[in-house]
This record gives structure tokens, sequence and C-alpha cells, in this order.
């Protein structure tokens, strides 16, 4: 008899990062990738950027095409979710209604966004491919446009909706932007640079309703507007694995090998909540679901390893570049970077680095923030004089 | 098919272990000088996204691009693993009068 297939249920960046691993790493049996959207597996940060603009397609932000999918023997299931998994009996059930076999499940159901109570024409979401291209047909020079939500997705759209030419507000319900993930330092950063490109960038302000044609908020002001486009967060695609019995939290929990509580079964990429500093949590970004994709197919091959990947994200928004790396610490040492970058050190109690957030022209601070992640898995011991200092090179402390 | 050789810069506008971007008409390249003072050329665009490997860290004879951390042997353009599977291209460098010298295939 034929051993059952690896099946991996989401075929985002992670599941298609997991499925592309295990051809690669050798696993030469029967590899099913299911997913609910229509497309081959693709890399979502171009969404609200250059797809967004219009200077990139669906084939630029892809993983793998479909051409490739078919060579590597990767039976791409598009358009279908599961709509059932029974653990007790290793099977898994199609929304068409198809029973499939498995021999180990990777959960990379991603999430989706999290939605008002009411849907509304005027209203548009940006969390998949065809979301973005719906958006980029309405974004056209004079186009009024209110963004609901001050962090990554609301700021990253707000700031290409300029470069089209649309008029902007931005409306956050925080007293900063991106609060929940950045410090003031880099939320202050932010809001200067989207006011000085001419975005209306409201603070501790709420939606009291939106209309068809303009946006009230609890203080009584409208805002007229022809478009809202809403960023609020993102809604973990836990139900699959809780109606199956799986532990979860505010996603699919796992332990230090990226097992959920379903023996053979695995989670991996932005539903995934795992350990991190001993507190569970989730990591909405690219570089999570490039490294727990990999790892969750390299554990699904029996490696056993522990995932101890360092995170880290990226945003870009008009000509300036954010990236973080590690976690934030209350022990700050700033350093002043060329043409008003900053570059923050999160030291911990004995010194050492745990992570740096870098805000800067352009990708001008990727260098430091490769060099921080070296500092942080190399425990190096560092001078709080040095760190401040932009003269001193954070290479040198690696060449010890 | 001749290789013409272009004037990219003094030797000193590369620090050691470092790049520097060359934009020569209608294309771009990685000019890398090494810890122990060579140097290579590649491609300017990372083969995953297009983005520009300068603004990458050089560390030993490895480019890793800024953006989706993708990493290349910047002396032979191989691609080193997950997210690149593309190699770069690689261009022939020489060093002559303290100036660094690319050559582009004419």
């Amino acid at each position: 008899m034929m051993s059952a297939p690896l099946i991996i249920v989401g075929a985002g960046h992670a599941g298609g990062r997991a499925a592309l691993t295990l051809r690669e790493e050798g696993y030469d049996g029967r590899l099913i990738l299911i997913g609910d959207e229509p497309h081959a597996p693709y890399e979502r940060p171009p969404l609200s950027k250059a797809l967004l603009q219009g200077s990139l397609d669906l084939a630029g932000c892809s993983l793998c095409d479909s051409t490739r999918l078919a060579e590597l023997g990767i039976e791409h299931i598009a358009g279908n979710a599961v709509s059932r998994l029974v653990p007790q009996q290793h099977q898994l059930q199609l929304a068409d209604g198809r029973w499939l076999d498995y021999a180990g499940v990777l959960l990379a159901t991603g999430g989706r966004a999290r939605r008002l109570p009411q849907d509304q024409a005027n209203v548009l979401y940006l969390r998949t491919h065809d979301e973005a291209l719906a958006l980029r047909a309405t974004l056209r020079p004079g186009t009024r446009l209110v963004v609901v939500g001050g962090g990554f997705i609301g700021l990253e759209v707000a700031a290409t909706a300029r470069g089209l030419g649309c008029a902007v507000t931005v409306l956050e319900a925080g007293p900063r932007l991106a609060g929940r993930v950045l410090p003031p330092t880099i939320s202050e950063a932010l809001l200067k640079v989207h006011r000085e490109h001419g975005v209306d960038v409201r603070l501790n302000v709420a939606v009291e309703c939106i209309h068809a044609d303009a946006v009230q908020l609890v203080d009584g002001q409208t805002l007229p507007c022809d478009l809202v486009v809403v960023g609020i967060g993102m809604q973990p695609n836990v139900e699959l694995a809780a109606a199956a019995g799986l532990d979860f939290g505010q996603g699919i929990r796992v332990d230090a090998y990226l097992r959920t509580s379903a023996t053979n079964i695995y989670a991996a990429g932005d539903v995934c909540e795992f350990r991190l500093g001993g507190v569970y949590q989730r990591q909405e970004t690219w570089r999570n679901a490039e490294a727990q994709g990999r790892h969750a197919a390299l554990n699904l091959l029996g490696r056993a390893l522990p995932f101890e990947a360092v995170p880290g994200f990226w945003s870009d928004q008009y000509d300036w570049g954010l990236q973080t790396v590690g976690v934030m610490t209350p022990s700050i040492v700033s350093r002043a970077l060329p043409q008003g970058g900053v570059l923050l050190f999160y030291l911990d109690a004995d010194g050492y680095l745990q992570g740096a957030c870098g805000w800067a022209p352009g990708n001008s601070v990727a260098k430091d923030i490769k060099l921080c992640e070296r500092l942080i898995l190399a425990r190096v011991a560092l001078s709080t004089a040095g760190l401040a200092d932009p003269a001193v090179s954070l290479k040198h402390w690696l060449r010890g | 098919m001749n290789d013409q050789w272009i004037d990219v810069c003094a030797v000193g506008e590369i620090d050691e272990e470092d790049v520097l971007r060359f934009d020569h008409g209608a294309h771009t390249y990685a000019v890398f000088r090494s810890a122990d003072n060579e140097f290579f050329a590649t491609a300017g665009l990372c083969t995953h996204e297009k983005i520009h490997l300068a603004d990458g860290l050089v560390m030993d004879h490895v480019i890793e691009c800024p953006k989706h951390n993708g990493r290349f042997d910047y002396r032979s353009g191989k691609a080193l693993g997950a997210p690149v599977c593309v190699n770069l291209k690689t261009y022939p460098v020489r060093v002559e009068a303290g100036r660094v010298l690319l050559a582009v295939t004419a």
C-alpha cells in the first residue's frame, strides 16, 4: 500500500515555502498543497506597495508558479478550502466534499482582514492579491481616500495612494502610529513623513459610521470621501483547528517544534501561536512565514529541530524603510543615522543586544540591522557609548 | 562581442569587505571589495525581487540581500539557498592605476 500523503493546508507564503522545502530536502512521496485562493503561492508584502502602485504583477510576487509546482510534483488544489480535519482518523475533507488521508499535515491557514460588521460597497480591505487589484482599480488622481487604522497596512496603502495622487486621510484610534509594535520614536518619524507627504493623519479618533460618501467621526466631524480602506488587523484562521479539537489561543498553539496538540499536525506562519521569550504570540511577517514554513517542513520529515529563529520585519513608506530584528526591551540606546534616520538598540539587563529597530532612507538601514542580528546571536559584549556613536562600526564587534 | 572596460571608481571608494552600487547605461551592478582586497562584480539586483544588493551586508564572501536575506557568493554569483534560487551574473573586474574597472559585454 502506498503511504498517505503529506498535506499542507494553506497555499500562502508559509505553506508554499514548506512545500518547496519538502522537495528540496528529498521528500519524494505524495505532496498536496491546498488553498482557497485561486493562485499559486505568492508573497504578500508587495500587495500594499509595488502591486498596488501597478509596477509589479502577480508573477512578480510569486513564490513558485503552477508550472514549477507541477515540475516538482506538488499537487496544488486551488480555490478549495479544507472544511474539516479529523486527527483521530488522519483524514481531512475539502469544501467540495472530497476526503483525503494524510500521513502528516501542516496548517498554514494564515488569516483574513478583520472586517467591520457591515459590508459596504465603498469599504475595501487588503489581504489578498485579488483584494489588492480591486483596490488598485479605485485609486486614481484626486480620489478622496480615508484609511481606517494607522498600522502597517493602512500606512503603506496611504503612502502608495499619495504616490498615485489620491487625497488621503488616516484615522488612528490610538495615540500613535503602529503603536502596538513600534517604539514612540519611530511612530513619531512615521507621523512626520506622512504629514510631509500631505496625508491628513488624525490620532485618537474613533469612527461613528461610514456612509456612502463620507466617514463620520464620534466627535461629530464628517469627512467626505470616495473610498474607505479598513486596515484594523488580521483575524487568524483558527476555526478548522479549533473544530478539530486542537489547542488554540490567538492562533493555533504549537510547541518548540511547531507541533500542534494533535499527532503529526504542525502549524506555521501568521496563524501559528508559539512561545517567544516564554510568551505565546503570533508573528504576522514575511520573515516568520519564510522561516516557519521551512522549519515545519524539516520537522514533518522527522528532524525534530526546535524553532529558534530571531523575529523581524520591515515596512516601506515613500522613500523610507523601516527594519526591525529581535525583541524590544525597556533599555534603549539610540544612534543617529545620516539624512535624519535613527537606529534604536534594545539591551537586556546584562547589556547584551536583544533587538534593534531602524528607520532610514531606502534600504540603507539594512546593513546595520543584519549586523544587529549577528550581534544578538553571538551575545557580544557591547558598550552603550559605542552603540550611540555613528562613527563606530557595528562590524568591529563581530570581528573581535 | 568584446568586453568593454568601464571605469567604476577609485579603489578607496569601496571599503574593505563592502559593496558599491554602480549604474551604467540601463544596467546596475554591485561591485565588491573583499576583506583580502580582491574586487568582484555581479549584477546589481537580487534575482528574487529585484532589490539593489548594494544596500545589503557583505560578510566574508557573501552578500545578503537587504530585504529578504537571500544570500549569494559574490565571487561566483552562486545563490546560497531560499528565498533565492537563481544565481547572479558575474562580471570581470580589474584594478589599474588605483582605479576599479568593470568589463561589460559591448
